[in-house]
């Protein structure tokens, strides 16, 4: 059990800390953020293995990157950003090797497609557990970089603001990609929950 | 005003990232639009579902490999 005291320390005091050599600073950093890395990583690769070693990865990075963190700014966005380009590069030496939408999902990939296939039967009462598979399913088809956004807006409740500041882009853009991400969602959630594409017509003429 | 126009501010609404003008806004638009009513319902369902996904956790020896990793870069650095 951690005592309250230490529980008060801010993650920045703790990479102060840990760059003098402090282990047990790094180790409280890594017990709060690595639940939170490892599902934004699942999130962006939708395999629990890529997950767990891209997260490994986002610590080894930090770690060796502490002395570059600049201590007025916040550990919080400085981590993600490490996490979130780790996630882009891999998805992006897989982007030829990749047809997500075919790919069977699931954690570990065990999840056969036409489970989570949801235009084939629109009037079937769905199992939680396969909506929660549709879901991901659904992200796993957004491009890369729609996706990021959507994970840290939906999953890590970030604002616009800093998402920008995360993936280092303007807040217009993050708006943009949004959007579009969560139109597209829309319509495919539209079309599972039985409204025969009708959403679909609608948003055609949004998406430019 | 537009659909078109309306849009993104339907989302960013969504979001409460919209200022008292914007809302009153898109307010007044959804009130006499069953179009963007309805838009607004199935993005609000969309958001709900991606919200409502499960949180995982990593395999209990995360730490103890991460750290066995760490050892071993420094080890290599005090070497080298």
């Amino acid at each position: 059990m951690r005592s309250g005291r230490q529980r008060q320390i801010s993650d920045e005091d703790l990479v102060r800390q840990s760059r003098q050599g402090v282990e047990s600073a790094f180790v409280e950093l890594v017990g709060r953020y690595k639940d939170k890395i490892y599902n934004l990583a699942y999130r962006m690769l939708g395999n629990r293995e890529e997950a767990e070693d891209v997260a490994q990865e986002t610590f080894l990075h930090t770690f060796r990157a502490l002395d570059s963190f600049r201590v007025e700014e916040r550990f919080s966005p400085w981590i993600y950003k490490i996490a979130s380009n780790l996630c882009l590069d891999r998805l992006r030496k897989y982007r030829y090797s990749v047809t997500s939408l075919d790919e069977p999902i699931g954690p570990d990939g065990d999840i056969p497609q036409q489970v989570a296939d949801w235009s084939s039967s629109p009037d079937k009462v769905y199992e939680v557990n396969e909506l929660r598979a549709d879901t991901q399913h659904a992200i796993s088809g957004l491009p890369p970089k729609y996706k990021v956004v959507v994970v840290l807006r939906h999953l890590h409740d970030m604002s616009y603001d800093e998402i920008a500041r995360v993936l280092n882009i303007p807040q217009g853009t993050v708006k943009t990609r949004l959007f579009r991400a969560r139109e597209i969602l829309r319509r495919r959630l539209s079309r599972l929950y039985g409204d025969n594409g009708r959403g679909a017509q609608e948003g055609a003429a949004i998406e430019v | 005003m537009k659909c078109e126009e309306v849009y993104q501010w339907l989302q960013a609404y969504l979001d409460t990232e919209v200022t008292a003008e914007e809302e009153r806004m898109v307010e007044k638009h959804i009130r006499g639009c069953p179009a963007c009513r309805r838009r607004l319902v199935e993005l609000a369902q969309t958001i709900n579902q991606l919200e409502r996904s499960e949180e995982l956790t990593p395999r209990q020896d995360f730490t103890r490999k991460l750290w066995e990793r760490l050892q071993q870069e420094r080890t290599i650095q005090k070497r080298g």
